[in-house]
């Protein structure tokens, strides 16, 4: 199942960097990069089927699968939005379904982290001084180029706002990379490093991507061949957040086997 | 309910915590009739596969402290 993610993800990855038409705006890589979305939900509700779809252990996945789907759901929008309807799709639903879709991966990994106490933690200062910098730099970007100049731009109102409302979510996906690598500290010693390692790092090429897009914006609608590239960045933070899935569910598989081979009822 | 029965399920919900629904009724099947230490073993066992032995030893201190406190109370 992995590896099988891995060789979808990096295919798909392939297909849109060498994609025969030349445009990303075509509709095959455009529908190729509709699988990427799609894997971190598949992954995230195989994981619930085993968690349970309630339960302490199964509110951050429910929340991360809720957001993925967003993401999935506001891609599928776009897609019939530009190819089926042939209408600008910024702004539209589609915008409404990606904004949404932040909230819900922020509060996956808030509600791991509240449940771990890791606000409590006493950190290294060689971390905090990463997590500050990191954290200031990635801000800062953000709210000059994803929200300053987006603030200013000559489009019209609702345009500027979902503009700068991406701007304010891109903050959130910094403080979920922050918490991520809280957690991946916290849980460096055990499996769930794997799990919150990979969520953590998927967002975090998600943030890059995102950055990437803010500094490169008019050469990637203008459809700069190498700048759309930036879109593989995307496709493999949905991967990497799949395989965190993944992982998330091969742990519990192995400690559900060893218990039903103990337990009363499978003898 | 029996002190040891009370440990089995302030241990079984732990392991939900980390496992899931399914996990911790597995648990709480087999361990229910157990002696409290092979259940604080068991927990720490489990629990340090999934978030490494400190953090598994800081959780299993705190169920001991919690039951025994609750035990105090009965």
């Amino acid at each position: 199942m992995k590896v099988l993610l891995f060789l979808i993800g990096s295919l798909g990855a392939i297909a849109y960097l060498t994609s025969v038409v030349g445009s990303p705006d075509s509709a095959i890589p455009s529908f190729i990069y509709l699988l990427a979305p799609f894997l971190p939900v598949l992954t995230g509700i195989r994981c619930l089927q085993i968690l349970g779809w309630r339960g302490e252990a199964a509110r951050p996945i429910r929340s991360l699968v809720i957001g993925y789907f967003l993401f999935l759901l506001g891609e599928i929008l776009w897609y019939i939005w530009e190819f089926g309807l042939d209408i600008d799709p910024f702004p539209s639903m589609a915008d409404l379904a990606f904004l949404s879709a932040y909230p819900f991966l922020f509060w996956g990994f808030i509600s791991q982290a509240r449940e771990e106490r890791v606000a409590n933690k006493k950190l290294p200062i060689w971390l905090w001084g990463v997590l500050t910098t990191l954290g200031l730099v990635a801000i800062g970007l953000v709210v000059y180029f994803g929200i300053y100049l987006r603030s200013l731009s000559q489009e019209t109102w609702l345009s500027t706002l979902v503009l700068v409302t991406y701007g304010i979510a891109d903050i959130l996906l910094t403080m979920i990379c922050l918490i991520g690598i809280v957690m991946t500290v916290e849980y460096r010693k055990g499996l769930l490093v794997k799990v919150w390692g990979w969520l953590a790092a998927g967002v975090g090429l998600l943030l890059i991507a995102d950055i990437a897009f803010l500094l490169t914006s008019k050469r990637y609608l203008a459809g700069e061949w190498w700048v759309r590239q930036i879109d593989v960045i995307w496709i493999f933070g949905y991967v990497l957040a799949a395989n965190g899935l993944v992982e998330y569910r091969r742990m519990v598989e192995k400690i559900t086997a060893r218990l039903k081979a103990i337990s009363p009822k499978s003898k | 309910m029996p002190p040891s029965e009370k440990i089995a399920n302030a241990a079984a919900n732990e392991i939900k915590r980390y496992f899931g629904e399914y996990a911790g009724k597995l648990y709480l099947e087999h361990y229910l009739k157990q002696q409290p230490h092979l259940v604080f073993v068991s927990l720490e066992e489990l629990l340090t596969e999934a978030i490494g032995p400190e953090k598994a030893a800081s959780i299993v201190s705190e169920v001991k402290k919690q039951t025994n406190e609750q035990g105090k109370k009965v």
